[in-house]
């Protein structure tokens, strides 16, 4: 078998389809063809050998194996290199019988020289790749959805080659293509252009390979991260070059990467507490709006069913006011609703939600379209906030944003709880704290192993010690015990020590400036597991005000018992003032005057006994007839005011004598009713002893008269005349005129002498 | 200024006993007697002037006007400027003087019978004296 035998049984049995062409272009004549590619092509041989190439195949039917390839026949006479194609699709061809399923061709052009390099034929060969296809289509798919799209840039040209999921990626509608500029422009700042440039740089120059994450904004404007490669598939002397590589889009990733930084911040900064909640609120959100571009986020405290602004560092301080102390319910937006119903509550389009009819005005003066409210409940299934998420646009969350929505809920949940909780704690510990003090309240507790003591701020205060300067130990604390107390404590704390008992017991303490205090303490001993004593812990309250008081009621109590005793003795000796007194008293009903008690004494002035005088008014007795003006001695007393104010009138005995009376009365209350206790003075006796030495005076007041008026005229005219006899001549007057006017004057005094010897005859001196 | 002397006494054995001691003692400005309290204020309406004062010796107890209501004339009298008096009793009450002293009028009260010193004394006190510097 020679040669060309060979291979010619070679050509004709390969199962790859095969024919071979002169390169007489256009015609291209066909000079052989084996079984497969006949087979192929559903052709007999004489159809095809013969004739021109694209007659046989006229039209871009690649079953017919002209999918509009001439140009590449074209490229082989010109370089008179192999020039392989990419593999393509085929269609069953409905009307070719056994046509069968998709199928994947990728055609060779291969130049057969002859000497001198002359080209003498094309083979050209038809490989079926539908298996690999179907690999590279799963493959594709896996791309798809693993995000990751690829690329090619021929550099002499520029000339970039996307996959189609790299468009997807970027966001660019079908048809479109990103070329070298749109393809800088998506990086997101300058930073990373320079970055990828010189990365770019590096790979072409030294043929390493370029693998970093980037984050770049797409044609929707939305931040994606995306892990890029780069590898330099060839770089020629002349300059030309191809690189090649991927583009993943890690943001969810990334994002997660990012949020679980932001979180752990977040929880960092909670944790010290340096801040306060809400900035750290602020802080979360500012992270969170970072990683999703075109958010404004917002928590609000629902306090008594109202939103309560808690964070929000991107929303104008304007809408945030207006909101504020909303109720929450029905339709009362994103957030009132979303609190309201305890569920999530997504709006795409604020302005035709009825969540928002009433309010709607307030986020679309701010173009605000969308929001996203999401309550947070704690584990009691109480809303305790609700997160709000903003978009100026119509927008319906991704999985990507639910995905970060619950996890910021959670940690919300987590952050908020912990920190309400700690505010209750905070809240109980300060009104403990509180309490302590208004009841004088402290506790202690003594660590066995350590001997430590630690008083509570209020003990330090019982005791009257500074904390900064008293240390506490059960040494301090028995010198600060009352001494006469102190076994009593040694005693109380052995037998806490021997028993395990709890005890509570009383004792006293005296502060540094002296003062006593009473305590009532309670102790308790804990152990360790194995049961050994650890610490003893107690607490006391301070009673001093307590026993005071106690003691106060005591005193009080003793007095009270003394006033009693006082009172039952003065009583009686009221009583015995009352009946013994030898001054007549009675007691009588003011309204009625009836007489009601009567006393031994006014038994004997009036005759009437006791049973009788009870049956008797005051007016049975009084004659009701006051002493008439003229009547009444001056002697007598006349006051009215003050406690005695009666006159002297006349009363009348049992047995019809009137005596002159003075009643002194008072108004009493006795066994809450009122009475008058009325002194009756008998006057009687003594208004007659002084009517008779007033007539007595009259009578002595005449005789004076008498005397000096009567007597001493006739007497000094005598002594007047004695001196002018004894003087005659100096007074010019006859001595017998004289002495006849001396005998008329003792003859006038002896006449007035006798009647005054007559009314003094008449006054008696008894 | 002139004085004159007034002896007002329901006793005529007085009025002459009087007059005549007033002269002893060198009370001897001209003299003038009434028996009762009426007669004196008649005497002072007829003969009162501004230049003559009057030394009236006035008894109480007389018939017609005593001399308590002859004090009480004087003090809505036009002459009430023009006399001093002299109270002079037999009583020896105490409230005699005493309800004298309240008349401005009233320069002594002499209870009866008039002693030369009371005299002498009187001439010598305040309101008279100078009618005796001589």
């Amino acid at each position: 078998m020679t040669a060309a035998k060979v291979y010619s049984a070679a050509f004709q049995e390969s199962p790859d389809a095969s024919i071979i062409l002169k390169p007489d272009a256009p015609a291209f004549t066909i000079v052989d063809v084996n079984e497969a590619y006949l087979g192929f092509v559903n052709k007999g041989r004489e159809d095809l050998i013969g004739h021109g190439f694209f007659d046989v195949f006229p039209s871009d039917d690649p079953r017919q194996d002209n999918p509009g390839w001439r140009k590449i026949f074209d490229e082989v006479l010109r370089t008179k290199h192999r020039v392989t194609f990419p593999v393509k699709k085929c269609e069953p061809i409905a009307s070719v019988a056994h046509s069968g399923d998709i199928k994947y061709l990728q055609a060779s052009n291969i130049p057969v020289l002859g000497e001198e390099g002359r080209l003498e034929y094309i083979v050209r060969t038809l490989k079926d790749r539908t298996a690999s296809a179907t690999h590279r289509s799963y493959l594709d798919k896996t791309l798809h959805a693993a995000n990751i799209g690829t690329w090619q840039l021929h550099l002499p040209d520029q000339a970039l080659t996307c996959s189609r999921s790299l468009v997807e990626i970027f966001e660019m509608g079908a048809g479109e293509a990103p070329d070298m500029d749109t393809f800088r422009n998506f990086f997101e700042d300058e930073e990373s252009r320079n970055h990828i440039r010189n990365a770019v740089e590096d790979v072409i120059e030294n043929g390493s390979t370029f693998c970093d994450t980037l984050a770049v904004i797409t044609e929707k404007g939305n931040k994606k991260w995306l892990l890029i490669t780069c590898s330099r598939a060839y770089l020629k002397e002349d300059g030309d070059a191809l690189l090649y590589g991927i583009m993943q889009d890690v943001t969810e990733s990334k994002s997660l990467a990012e949020m679980d930084r932001l979180e752990k911040h977040i929880l960092e900064l909670n944790e010290k507490q340096e801040l306060p909640l809400s900035e750290i609120l602020s802080e979360y959100l500012g992270g969170m709006e970072s990683l999703c571009p075109n958010m404004y986020g917002s928590i609000h405290k629902i306090q008594d069913g109202r939103l309560l602004r808690w964070a929000a560092p991107s929303l104008p301080e304007s809408y945030l006011n207006a909101i504020n102390h909303h109720p929450i319910g029905e339709n009362m937006g994103s957030c009132g609703t979303a609190a309201y119903l305890k569920r999530p509550v997504y709006i795409d389009d604020i302005a035709h939600a009825p969540e928002w009819s009433q309010y709607a005005h307030l986020p679309l003066a701010l173009e605000f379209r969308a929001c996203w409210s999401y309550p947070v409940i704690d584990s009691d299934d109480n809303v305790i906030a609700v997160l709000g998420m903003y978009y100026k646009g119509i927008r319906k969350p991704g999985g990507k944003e639910l995905i970060v929505i619950e996890r910021a809920v959670k940690l919300l949940q987590l952050i908020l709880e912990n920190a309400l909780r700690a505010d209750q704690l905070l809240k109980a510990s300060e009104t403990m704290k509180q309490a302590q003090a208004l009841a004088r309240f402290g506790n202690w507790q003594w660590n066995r192993e350590t001997n430590q003591v630690d008083w509570s701020d209020v003990l330090y205060d019982i005791y009257g010690v500074d904390p900064k300067v008293h240390q506490p130990s059960f040494d301090n604390y028995l010198a600060a015990v009352h001494e006469e107390d102190r076994q009593k404590i040694i005693n109380t704390m052995r037998r806490i020590e021997q028993t395990g008992e709890e005890i509570v017991f009383e004792e006293r303490i005296v502060r540094p400036d002296g003062e006593i205090r009473y305590l009532k303490s309670w102790a308790r001993l804990m152990s360790n597991r194995d049961g050994s004593p650890s610490r003893m812990i107690g607490a006391c309250l301070d009673i001093t005000e307590i026993r005071m008081v106690e003691t106060d009621l005591k005193n009080l109590y003793a007095r009270q018992e003394l006033y009693l005793r006082q009172i039952i003795d003065s009583e009686k000796r009221y009583s015995d003032l009352f009946h013994l007194s030898p001054q007549p008293i009675w007691v009588c009903d003011p309204d009625t005057n009836k007489i009601i008690d009567v006393n031994a004494a006014a038994v004997a002035l009036y005759g009437y006994t006791h049973s009788e005088f009870t049956a008797l008014s005051v007016a049975d007795i009084a004659s009701a007839c006051i002493l008439p003006e003229e009547q009444e001695p001056a002697a007598l007393p006349r006051s009215r005011t003050g406690l005695f104010s009666k006159d002297v009138i006349l009363h009348k005995k049992k047995n019809g004598e009137v005596i002159y009376v003075i009643v002194l009365g008072k108004r009493i209350e006795l066994g809450g009713q009122i009475s008058e206790v009325m002194i009756i003075q008998d006057v009687t006796e003594k208004l007659n002893y002084v009517q008779a030495i007033e007539l007595q005076n009259r009578k002595l007041q005449e005789i004076a008269w008498m005397q000096s008026h009567l007597v001493r005229a006739p007497l000094a005219r005598i002594m007047a005349l004695a001196d002018l006899i004894q003087n005659v001549p100096a007074s010019g007057m006859e001595i017998g005129d004289l002495l006849t006017a001396i005998d008329r004057s003792a003859t006038e005094l002896d006449k007035v002498l006798r009647p005054i010897i007559d009314r003094a005859e008449q006054i008696e001196f008894n | 200024m002139h004085l004159e002397v007034m002896i007002v006494d329901d006793d005529p054995i007085f009025r002459l006993i009087a007059g005549a001691l007033l002269k002893q003692v060198g009370i001897t400005y001209p003299q003038h007697t009434c028996k009762n309290g009426q007669g004196a204020l008649n005497l002072l309406a007829q003969q009162g002037s501004g230049d003559k004062k009057f030394l009236i010796f006035l008894d109480i107890n007389m018939p017609v006007l005593n001399g308590w209501e002859v004090l009480k004339a004087l003090k809505d009298s036009p002459h009430r400027d023009d006399v001093y008096v002299v109270m002079v009793t037999s009583s020896i009450d105490k409230a005699d003087k005493n309800l004298a002293s309240t008349f401005d009028h009233v320069i002594d009260f002499l209870t009866k019978p008039l002693r030369r010193e009371d005299l002498q004394a009187l001439m010598k006190s305040k309101p008279l004296a100078s009618f005796f510097a001589h």
